[in-house]
């Protein structure tokens, strides 16, 4: 059974190309995109609403475009881009930020929004976490950090083992997770981390930002590769609306610099180690 | 906590998604335990052998794993699924294939003088299976129909792991925009409760009705 | 999109290293289930009623609700409460005490399939109380429940993937995040599958053994 099923696999393999994305998704009017369950990149209002940066720009993009609708989906940071590739997405707003392995697996936009990594820490920051060197150099200490997220690479990079290594699949858990001290630190971006805490209320905890050593990095809208006829459209729009100040005006009420994504560029980001 | 009237809708449209998802699960995963059971009794090799691979095949890898299959790498072959297609698809089939042995172990629980009976009396393969074999088969099933059926409703909280707006995945949302834990999973886990002990009281309802008559008999 | 024999190989110690803690789990969570529903099923049968009936609804609860909820509920709402488990752990319990639940129906089976006359009999050749359970009951309750306990062991097995979402690392979270840092998820995910199908073939060639050496409790 199993055989057969990888043998069809095998054999279908690559989808016929969409003749015209674009021209489809109008007629269907409206967007699949996968969004993270993180605020403010993502906001779910009580009524059910999607609101939060990612999401804000792309439904602004996406209605130039002349698609009405945008169905948001919330995945983990790790499924993400497989549901891209399984087409069960047709784009990624979500904070996904870009690195040269992803700019490898999907078709970026030119970059939306940009963030700085950074820890949160028990009151004091007791154990002087600043990077991830730290953590790695303690042979006690637990990081927490999104699977398949930024910060997992970056704190495997600078040689925290896995099992020290905690995947927490959302940000609450998290928060929790570090109130509870099951984790000496959770890393995210800073915005989420300051959103995190201040919802929390929590006066026995604090935002280390920037980690030292990590870069400032931008996200962008991503799309499927045979798609990147659809990402340019997209760029096209995205430039209008950051030359008309109606860009700066959707993100930096949550927070975001609209400059760090105006002064930098998708060429940049992805060729950047 | 904020809004949590509007939030606690938001955890009904979830259940509602549940609902479906049990209801839907529940009716593939009939026609395919019926289906593969008496498939494996038959008198057809190949059709006996496509059972049984079926039926241990979906026992025999865990739900988490079909799930992810189905939703992930089914689509690369063409099949295109929506979320909710791909979650009926992955409990109907599981719990099918549970249901399957169900059905198996009915049948042949039916003493043999009754099979002998038939061919005796010269009823076809079907006036057999319909008149006499089914009706004295099918309570013996029933109560473990139930069974499968709260484990299918339980088993549906794991579409939460594919983004299936379920009632679980609700809760996962309301705990992140509110920052409460207590509340969502109480409410779900008491939601949950509910559910289960309406399928149990339904089944019995239907288990006297399918009994009536066969009290003399058993 | 196609099969890479060597990805596949490349990953195979992380995924092994993820499938002995699922090992670990299961093996830990059936000894918690065997032992806690011993204890739920003599608290069922329990002459004072509120105590068997408290115990009959918790029971009903546990086995209506789903496992993953109850995982969240206990590694993250517990702490609230002043008891916080270490991930593992916090699945062993949870697993231990949802299939306990299973346990005590096992239990309660085994024991009620021993007939009636077994227990006047003995009565009436005077054999004390501890002499009952331990030479007459339990020689004849036990055997028939192996096949069926077996079973619960191989479902909860069967489950363990629901412990990577409080955090443990197991074989379905070691094939999540290979998935998430190599964009792919047919390798790990069949590799995942496979290992299940192989230990469940296997246990289903033990179970028939047990069925045919214990015969089956008919529950």
């Amino acid at each position: 059974m199993k055989k057969c099923l990888i043998a069809l696999v095998l054999v279908a393999a690559p989808l016929p190309a969409l003749a015209d994305k674009l021209d489809d998704l109008k007629e269907q009017g409206y967007v699949r995109i996968a969004i993270g369950n993180e605020p403010p990149y993502t906001a779910v209002a009580s009524d059910g609403k999607v609101s939060g940066a990612a999401p804000d720009v792309a439904r602004a993009v996406f209605e130039r475009l002349g698609i009405k609708d945008l169905e948001a989906s919330i995945a983990e940071y790790g499924a993400m881009i497989p549901s891209l590739q399984a087409g069960r997405v047709d784009a990624i707003t979500a904070g996904l930020f870009m690195k040269p392995e992803r700019c490898q697996a999907v078709a970026y936009s030119e970059p939306i929004l940009c963030d700085a990594e950074a820890l949160l820490l028990p009151k004091g920051n007791p154990k002087g976490f600043k990077s991830y060197a730290d953590i790695a150099n303690d042979p006690a200490a637990k990081l927490g950090a999104p699977g398949g997220g930024t910060e997992e690479k970056l704190a495997l990079d600078a040689g925290v083992p896995r099992d020290r290594l905690i995947v927490v699949p959302d940000p609450q858990s998290g928060l929790k997770m570090v109130q509870d001290g099951r984790i000496d630190a959770y890393s995210l971006p800073v915005l989420s981390l300051n959103d995190l805490l201040k919802k929390s209320g929590d006066a026995n905890l604090e935002v280390f930002a920037p980690v030292e050593g990590a870069p400032v990095y931008c996200d962008g809208a991503a799309f499927n590769k045979k798609d990147t006829a659809l990402r340019d459209a997209f760029d096209v729009e995205l430039a209008k609306l950051k030359e008309s100040g109606e860009f700066a005006s959707i993100v930096e009420p949550y927070g975001f610099s609209a400059q760090a994504a105006m002064s930098t560029t998708r060429d940049q980001l992805c060729a950047a180690q | 906590m904020g809004d949590w009237a509007g939030y606690l809708t938001l955890i009904l449209q979830g259940a509602w998604v549940t609902v479906k998802l049990t209801l839907m699960g529940s009716a593939l995963a009939l026609v395919v335990a019926f289906l593969a059971g008496l498939g494996r009794i038959s008198h057809h090799a190949p059709i006996r052998w496509l059972s049984t691979a079926y039926i241990e095949f979906f026992r025999g890898t865990s739900i988490f794993v079909q799930l992810f299959w189905i939703y992930f790498v089914l689509p690369m072959t063409g099949a295109e699924l929506t979320p909710m297609q791909a979650g009926v698809m992955a409990l109907g089939l599981n719990v099918g294939a549970y249901g399957a042995e169900v059905v198996r172990g009915a049948i042949l629980a039916v003493p043999r003088g009754q099979h002998e009976a038939c061919i005796a009396v010269n009823l076809t393969r079907w006036q057999r299976l319909r008149h006499v074999i089914l009706p004295q088969a099918l309570p013996l099933m029933l109560p473990t129909f139930c069974n499968n059926a709260i484990e299918l409703l339980k088993a549906t909280s794991v579409v939460s792991l594919i983004s299936l707006s379920d009632m679980t995945f609700q809760a996962q949302v309301v705990r992140s925009q509110t920052g409460s834990t207590l509340m969502p999973f109480v409410t779900i886990l008491v939601l949950y409760f509910a559910m289960s002990s309406a399928i149990s009281f339904g089944m019995r309802r239907i288990e006297r009705r399918v009994t009536r008559g066969l009290d003399g008999v058993r | 999109m196609e099969w890479d024999w060597d990805f596949a190989w490349s990953i195979m110690p992380t995924l092994l290293a993820g499938f002995r803690i699922t090992l670990i789990a299961t093996f830990l969570g059936a000894i918690v289930a065997a032992v806690l529903g011993l204890v739920f099923a003599i608290l069922r049968r329990s002459s004072n009623r509120w105590l068997s009936r408290g115990t009959s609804f918790v029971v009903e609860f546990i086995r209506g609700t789903p496992l993953l909820v109850q995982l969240y509920f206990i590694f993250y709402v517990l702490p609230d409460l002043g008891l916080r488990l270490p991930a593992l752990m916090a699945g062993v319990i949870g697993m231990g005490l949802h299939y306990a639940t299973y346990a005590a129906e096992v239990y309660r089976g085994g024991i009620e399939s021993v007939p009636r006359g077994q227990w006047e009999a003995a009565r009436a050749t005077n054999l004390t109380t501890r002499q009952t359970w331990l030479h007459v009951i339990l020689p004849q309750a036990v055997p028939p429940m192996i096949p069926a306990m077996a079973n619960y062991l191989l479902a909860m097995f069967k489950e363990t993937p629901l412990l990577s979402a409080i955090t443990v690392l197991e074989l379905m979270n070691q094939a999540k995040s290979v998935a998430n840092s190599s964009y792919r998820y047919v390798e790990p995910m069949t590799l995942v599958g496979v290992m299940f199908l192989i230990v469940s073939l296997l246990s289903v060639i033990a179970l028939r053994w047990l069925e045919r050496r214990y015969g089956r409790v008919s529950q």
